[in-house]
């Protein structure tokens, strides 16, 4: 069975049609909530996934830009009163900035340069924090950041849920775009024989600095949306485990595709909310999660089922 | 300038266990290429292993320590037989994904059978003082020390004068020529894990009577592992003895004299530095790298 362009193309503005429906059907603020959370880790999750699955890269600090986007744009709206609309974009800079400096300095040395560098990151962060008492307030946390407000309406939650589904749809079409662009194709070559994608100019390093400055811009804005959302960050931002939650969305979704890591981030922010009543449990088996997708399910929950799907049609195909 | 010479030897003590476990990992990395994001679970484990069987079972302080290492020797080599084997032709990220999720499973693990409380380790000896000009020397440390400095001499005895020593260092020189003369290299692979591992705890349960315990230590210690092979160079065992003397070393003086709250940042400074100026290692001199006995 074929189809032609419009109805593929109709068809996939369906899923659209039906996030963009959620509030007005769900009123529930505990389930808003928890899609809104979904959200802020899609973000982070389809940015890791532009390091891990599109260039090959463990950025093992993810929650590192996070952290940093969440206490610049809360520092920027405690200490000086200013609101998300300039929080955010300086937020993203300055996260952009980071990542090209770290970038332009690990990238020389690659692999597991990259891996401890962006680990030390998140664990230094933490430490600051922490200890810079005078300004972040330490590990008592940042309160009373300011929630969002535009042409002078108060968000509430169903504001919130249509301001974190804007930013999940621009994300993964500017990724879907990436992934389609000249920029894609060199980062898979890249990935896949790195002398050969040399040899044919394409210039991996900066490549590889073009990707992570995007990837941590992202995760930077995802930290800016947090804190004004929440309205109240502590240095628990910077703990590891964030960045294994990470990481685990995008492995067990489907790293190096759009639809993966949010698939990753949707089940990962859902199941703990299932699994409360064993909340002592939770990260036990989110690591036994891990190990064995890494062993049984390589690519991931997406390109796994995609196969399945191609392989029923091929079926098809040969039968018909 | 006695105050400088007691974080000095401060340094050098501590600093002695963080060799140890800088070797465990510089041995991984070394021979199998993988950053083992485990390792601080390992030496988290060697603590409570120590804890259990002697401060709770009332089993000999020697012999638990004899007992701990031998039992995560053997988990180390479970582990790479069934989980790490399996993925030895996928690339490293698969692997060192593979440690991380085994990090979350052990620390977890840890929690729900230890609980979240701090716990403490009695002293290996009596607890006792002497000074020599106004540096003060505490038994348990000297002792702490001293049991370090035989694990690595015996280390170096191991990797230098045994068969299967010198399997590893040809393994981590050249794998297929190495297989191509005989070495049993998935062998080399599960020892060199298992080694690593219990090199690891080694450290955990030296360090166990001087501080408090938990399950969530261990992530300070993977940080120090990765300072201290940084520093001395990926897969260079020596350089990983001096780096984690150097760790310790540089950790007492800036707790003592720049600030206390920072004293677990000067492992990620070192990292950085290094990486930043010399990305082989401070011990590296060009062509001349490997597993040196």
């Amino acid at each position: 069975m074929k189809m032609n362009k419009t109805t593929t193309k109709l068809l996939q503005t369906i899923p659209v049609l039906i996030l963009l429906a959620v509030p007005v059907v769900v009123t529930n603020n505990y389930v808003l909530n928890v899609l809104i959370m979904a959200g802020i880790w899609t973000l982070l999750a389809s940015s890791l996934n532009i390091m891990i699955g599109l260039v090959g890269q463990l950025s093992m600090g993810h929650a590192a830009f996070y952290g940093i986007g969440a206490y610049i744009s809360g520092l920027l709206s405690v200490r000086l009163g200013i609101p998300i609309w300039l929080g955010m974009p300086a937020a993203g800079l300055a996260t952009t900035f980071l990542g090209y400096l770290i970038g332009k300095l690990t990238f020389r040395v690659r692999g597991s340069a990259f891996v401890l560098v962006t680990l030390g990151l998140g664990e230094v962060m933490r430490l600051v924090t922490n200890n810079w008492m005078s300004l972040t307030n330490g590990p008592l946390g940042l309160q009373g950041i300011s929630p969002v407000k535009l042409f002078g309406v108060n968000f509430t939650y169903k504001h919130y849920y249509y301001f974190i589904l804007l930013l999940v749809l621009l994300v993964s079409y500017i990724i879907w775009r990436i992934k389609n662009s000249r920029f894609g194709r060199a980062f898979i070559a890249m990935n896949e024989n790195e002398p050969l994608a040399n040899a044919v100019a394409i210039h991996s390093e900066r490549f590889l600095v073009l990707a992570f400055m995007i990837s941590t811009c992202i995760a930077g804005i995802a930290g800016s949306f947090y804190a004004h959302y929440v309205t109240f960050i502590s240095p628990d931002l910077f703990l590891l485990s964030n960045t294994v939650t990470i990481v685990v969305m995008v492995i067990v979704g489907g790293k190096g595709t759009v639809l993966g890591p949010i698939v990753g981030a949707i089940i990962f922010t859902l199941l703990p909310e299932w699994l409360r009543a064993i909340d002592n449990y939770r990260m036990l088996i989110y690591g036994l999660i891990l190990m064995f997708s890494i062993l049984f399910m390589k690519r991931g929950i997406v390109p796994s089922f995609a196969r399945i799907i191609k392989k029923k049609r091929g079926a098809l195909h040969e039968y018909s | 300038m006695t105050v400088f010479f007691q974080y000095l030897v401060n340094g050098i003590v501590i600093g002695g266990t963080y060799s140890l476990i800088g070797m465990g990992m510089t041995l991984i990395f070394g021979i199998m290429r993988i950053v083992n994001f485990a390792h601080g679970e390992f030496y988290m484990l060697g603590a409570y292993f120590l804890y259990t069987l002697w401060a709770i079972l009332g089993l000999n302080p020697v012999l638990s320590m004899l007992f701990t290492f031998v039992l995560i020797l053997f988990l180390g080599i479970g582990f790479e037989q069934l989980f790490l084997r399996p993925l030895r032709k996928e690339s490293s990220t698969s692997s060192m994904l593979m440690t991380i999720g085994f990090l979350i499973v052990l620390q977890n693990a840890a929690l729900l059978i230890w609980g979240g409380a701090t716990q403490t380790v009695p002293t290996l000896v009596d607890l006792k003082t002497f000074s020599i000009g106004d540096v003060v020397f505490s038994t348990d440390r000297i002792l702490v020390f001293l049991i370090s400095l035989t694990i690595i001499i015996f280390t170096s005895l191991f990797i230098g004068r045994t068969k299967t020593g010198r399997s590893m260092r040809a393994t981590f020189q050249d794998m297929e020529a190495a297989e191509v003369v005989g070495v049993n290299i998935e062998r080399v692979y599960s020892i060199t894990f298992g080694f690593g591992a219990a090199l690891a705890a080694a450290g955990g349960f030296l360090l166990a009577p001087l501080f408090v315990i938990s399950p969530t230590m261990g992530a300070l210690a993977t940080s120090k592992a990765f300072a201290v092979v940084t520093a001395g160079g990926l897969g260079n065992v020596r350089g990983a003895i001096l780096g984690g003397l150097l760790l310790g070393v540089v950790e007492s003086l800036g707790a003592g004299y720049i600030a206390s709250g920072y004293k677990d940042a000067f492992g990620y400074l070192i990292i950085i530095l290094v990486i930043l100026f010399k990305p082989e290692g401070l011990m590296s001199r060009k062509r001349k790298k490997g597993v040196h006995a």
